[in-house]
């Protein structure tokens, strides 16, 4: 089994994404995504930072893939997402649109989480395509994407680890947070490296606001059900990054692959590296906000 | 000038049917009762011998209906979708509305010749996507997602052969539709394949000291409201929130919907061939009410283009539908 390291959801600066890869160079990670899912206006990386980048990342030996936006609305919008799509690497889509601009049958195209892959026969129509692997919606059970991946031999790759992306919008949220509108953006996602994290009234942190995205507060990690996800068949596990912890949060999931960790022994791991609980809930087929102890899937098979 | 711009008004059972066609629908829009379609709430919508009596009234008055078979089915439940599609097939619909690969991979080579309108569940709100739907399935429609201006809708209408629809009236996801789990997080009941936001059997309303009403979703608490505040059907995206700097907001939208009676006139001049009232779930008063009024606006905008105005019943009712909440036109002027 593969790791991959997301694509950076937050606006961090340019020097600190810089940085940031150089590090990435070093991680025992087998694929890189790089680009930008949520928002057209941040200022981090261009298409030409994402390419000098990536081209270091393939020197280091990491496959690299292009990730690009979840919601498209507009000519700036499509300007991005064509001038990503015009790099010299593999490209994932994250909306439809892609498929219209770059075609899947002549370079490696892959559809990414935000494409709404949830049953065979969609996984057969992109196959079908050209399109060899697919990073399953969030909120698919592991059942459901053994279902997905049974029949169709599809490369599948999971979210597993990281905040989780729950919804885009069309309105800045953290604009919203700051009294501003999205066309009055002052980039103060930038303060927020990993996103903004709010609670309900009775102080349960739920959700996080990052611009035009909300994900959840606390982190999901899928790094108890590692066995179960090999058995099914799939094929990547993705670590979605934060600003800080990532690099450790490889080296937890590479040491579970590698048998050297216990399930047990990870999420120990991971809470003192985190100092916070997780949600893992959507895998047990539970609310996504849960966490359910690992022992529930070999109670249910 | 061309032909005017078609209502389509909700009907979530017979009556609001009805009630719709009555009060001047150009073409009512439905669902089967199960998870095949995105308003699956507990007693709503319609079996297919239901349905039957309700084709032969808008038949009767000469008028259309589409069948939304728009949510994402998983595992091996595919086979319930294939017979919404066949039902749909089978009672004539006008248009079948679908947003799933899969389904529209099925309904496009089990039946060439249908009508296929791309559902706003399908999130595509750009040419190319819409473009990409046109040449693989042949849509004739896309009900377009509620992320573009007006101008954005103009920019559109000239890169694209689709039709477009767009939202005028009622409830309004901030979120792209399709593209939020928010209750799917919270609940562990999937929006997109299970075709209900918020299902009732999570909600919970109490009411405490003073007065004071909580309302939960699956114990997540998403309100707490003083006895004279009002609130409308709990969603995550409308609930209220403890900031970072400890104040409380309404962190994504106010408990607010949508009424975009003002820019009729913008949206019939950017191209839209068809407007939407949302309300699948609501009463048939309110789909009388809404449809009235919106079938008085168009026709008082084709009557006298530049004239248009917002006459002061139509918005003293409208309000009056929005149980509370306040109202906004989202961003179809700006974002």
């Amino acid at each position: 089994m593969e790791l991959t390291l997301g694509p950076v959801l937050f606006e961090w600066k340019k020097d600190q994404l810089t940085r940031f890869y150089e590090e990435v160079a070093g991680m025992d990670v087998e694929r890189v995504y790089i680009g930008e899912v949520v928002c057209a206006k941040k200022r981090g990386l261009g298409p030409k930072d994402v390419e000098t980048i990536g081209a270091m990342l393939e020197q280091a030996g990491k496959k690299v893939v292009v990730s690009t936006l979840a919601v498209v609305s507009n000519e700036e919008e499509l300007g991005l997402v064509r001038d990503l799509c015009a790099l010299p690497f593999p490209v994932e889509a994250n909306d439809m649109s892609v498929m219209n601009i770059t075609d899947p049958g002549h370079r490696e195209v892959v559809a990414g989480p935000h494409i709404k892959t949830y049953n065979r026969e969609a996984v057969r129509f992109l196959m079908d395509m050209g399109i060899k692997r697919i990073t399953f919606p969030v909120e698919l059970s592991g059942e459901s994407v053994r279902y997905n991946i049974d029949d169709t031999g599809v490369e599948a790759e999971l979210f597993a680890h990281g905040k989780v992306p729950l919804a885009f919008s069309w309105r800045c949220y953290t604009s919203r947070a700051y009294g501003l509108k999205k066309s009055e953006c002052r980039h103060d996602c930038a303060r927020h490296p990993d996103g903004m994290e709010i609670k309900t009234l009775s102080g349960e942190p739920v959700f996080t606001i990052n611009g035009t995205s909300v994900l959840s507060a606390k982190p999901l990690t899928l790094v108890g059900f590692v066995e179960d996800m090999r058995k099914n068949g799939v094929k990547a596990l993705r670590i979605s990054p934060h600003h800080r912890h990532t690099k450790e949060t490889v080296e937890v999931f590479r040491a579970r692959l590698d048998g050297q960790l216990t399930a047990e022994e990870a999420l120990r791991e991971l809470r003192s590296i985190y100092q916070e609980e997780f949600v893992n809930g959507w895998y047990l087929a539970g609310a996504g906000k849960d966490y359910l102890a690992d022992g529930a899937i070999s109670a249910r098979s | 000038m061309d032909e005017k711009v078609e209502v389509v008004a909700p009907a979530g059972n017979l009556a609001s049917l009805k009630a719709a066609i009555e009060n001047g629908a150009d073409v009512v829009y439905l669902g089967f009762n199960d998870a095949t379609n995105a308003r699956n709430f507990e007693g709503l919508n319609f079996t297919p011998e239901e349905l039957e009596e309700g084709v032969d009234l808008v038949r009767s008055k000469g008028k259309k209906f589409y069948l939304a078979v728009n949510t994402f089915p998983q595992r091996d439940s595919f086979s319930r979708w294939q017979r919404s599609v066949d039902n749909a097939v089978l009672l004539g619909a006008d248009a079948l509305i679908l947003a799933d690969l899969g389904v529209l991979s099925y309904a496009r080579r089990r039946y060439p010749d249908i009508n296929i309108h791309l559902s706003v569940q399908a999130s595509a709100s750009n040419y190319e996507s819409i473009n990409f739907y046109r040449s693989r399935f042949g849509i004739k429609r896309v009900v377009l997602p509620r992320v573009l201006t007006i101008e954005e809708i103009s920019l559109l209408r000239q890169r694209t052969e689709v039709e477009l629809e767009a939202f005028c009236l009622g409830g309004l996801c901030i979120n792209v539709e399709g593209r939020c789990y928010l209750s799917s997080f919270v609940t562990g009941a999937s929006t997109n394949t299970e075709g209900a936001c918020s299902p009732s059997r999570f909600v919970r309303f109490t009411t405490g000291e003073g007065d004071r009403l909580s309302i939960t979703l699956n114990n997540v608490l998403l309100n707490e409201l003083e006895a004279t505040e009002s609130s409308p059907y709990p969603t995550c995206c409308k609930g209220r929130y403890m900031m970072p700097d400890g104040t409380t907001s309404y962190a994504m939208e106010d408990p607010e919907s949508l009424n975009a009676l003002e820019v009729i006139p913008g949206l019939i001049e950017a191209g839209v061939t068809a407007l939407k009232i949302e309300g699948r779930q609501r009463t048939k008063s309110y789909v009388a009410q809404v449809t009235r009024i919106v079938r008085e606006a168009v026709d008082s905008y084709y009557e006298a283009p530049a004239s248009f105005r917002i006459r002061r019943e139509w918005e003293r009712q409208v309000t009056s539908t929005f149980e509370g909440s306040s109202q906004t036109l989202g961003c179809y002027l700006e974002k």
